[in-house]
């Protein structure tokens, strides 16, 4: 199967639903079948990027710790839409570790070049 | 040239905004028609082309809102854009 470029476009916050995990989900089954991943974190989603999630009362599944299994199954690319971060009044010290920065400019660039774009 | 889908408002829509190019389109369906009421055609680069679907104007009752550069189209208008345009970008 040749390689083609996946744009994941991640926009719900983390435990709101579904969504979340599905977009982890095809983000880790594109990179499993050797697929050049990217995927962008904007609006409430920047949340997931949140370091010191603790589900282990709740009974949800850690999404802070999925995050870094992303690159250890090669996603290549782990950003976040800074704008949607800013407007969440985030910013890198409340984030895990090794997560890129991207601006409506790059956002748009990446739409237009990947072969796939998908929404969650 | 892509083909943009939006089946709501709200941060959806800007989301695709943010991200459309002169030379896609866009087709607003569903809940996506309410678009026309937040005067979409105005806030879209000229060139870029905008649907909505018919059957969701009329049962939403928003006809009025719609603009003379906003082509209502129906389902099989649809699929035929989507096969015209290099990918197809769903904004929730």
């Amino acid at each position: 199967m040749s390689s083609q470029h996946y744009l994941i476009i991640s926009t719900a916050a983390p435990y709101s639903g579904v969504k979340p995990r599905a977009a982890l989900d095809m983000a880790l089954t594109a990179a499993a079948f050797e697929q050049e991943v990217t995927i962008v974190f904007r609006d409430e989603a920047v949340r997931q990027l949140l370091s010191g999630q603790e589900t282990d009362n709740s009974g949800l599944k850690n999404i802070g710790k999925m995050i870094p299994a992303l690159e250890m199954y090669e996603v290549k690319r782990i950003c976040v839409h800074a704008p949607s971060l800013f407007l969440q009044g985030m910013n890198d010290e409340y984030l895990l570790d090794g997560i890129e920065h991207v601006s409506d400019a790059d956002l748009k660039s990446l739409v237009e070049s990947a072969d796939q774009v998908m929404v969650f | 040239m892509n083909l943009h889908t939006l089946n709501k408002t709200g941060q959806a829509m800007q989301a695709c905004l943010a991200a459309i190019t002169e030379m896609d389109a866009l087709v607003l369906l569903e809940d996506g028609v309410y678009a026309l009421g937040e005067d979409i055609g105005t806030i879209l680069p000229e060139s870029v082309k905008c649907f909505a679907i018919r059957d969701d104007i009329l049962s939403r009752g928003v006809r009025n809102t719609c603009d003379s550069r906003v082509a209502s189209i129906n389902w099989k208008d649809f699929v035929s854009l989507s096969a015209e345009y290099d990918k197809v970008i769903s904004w929730g």
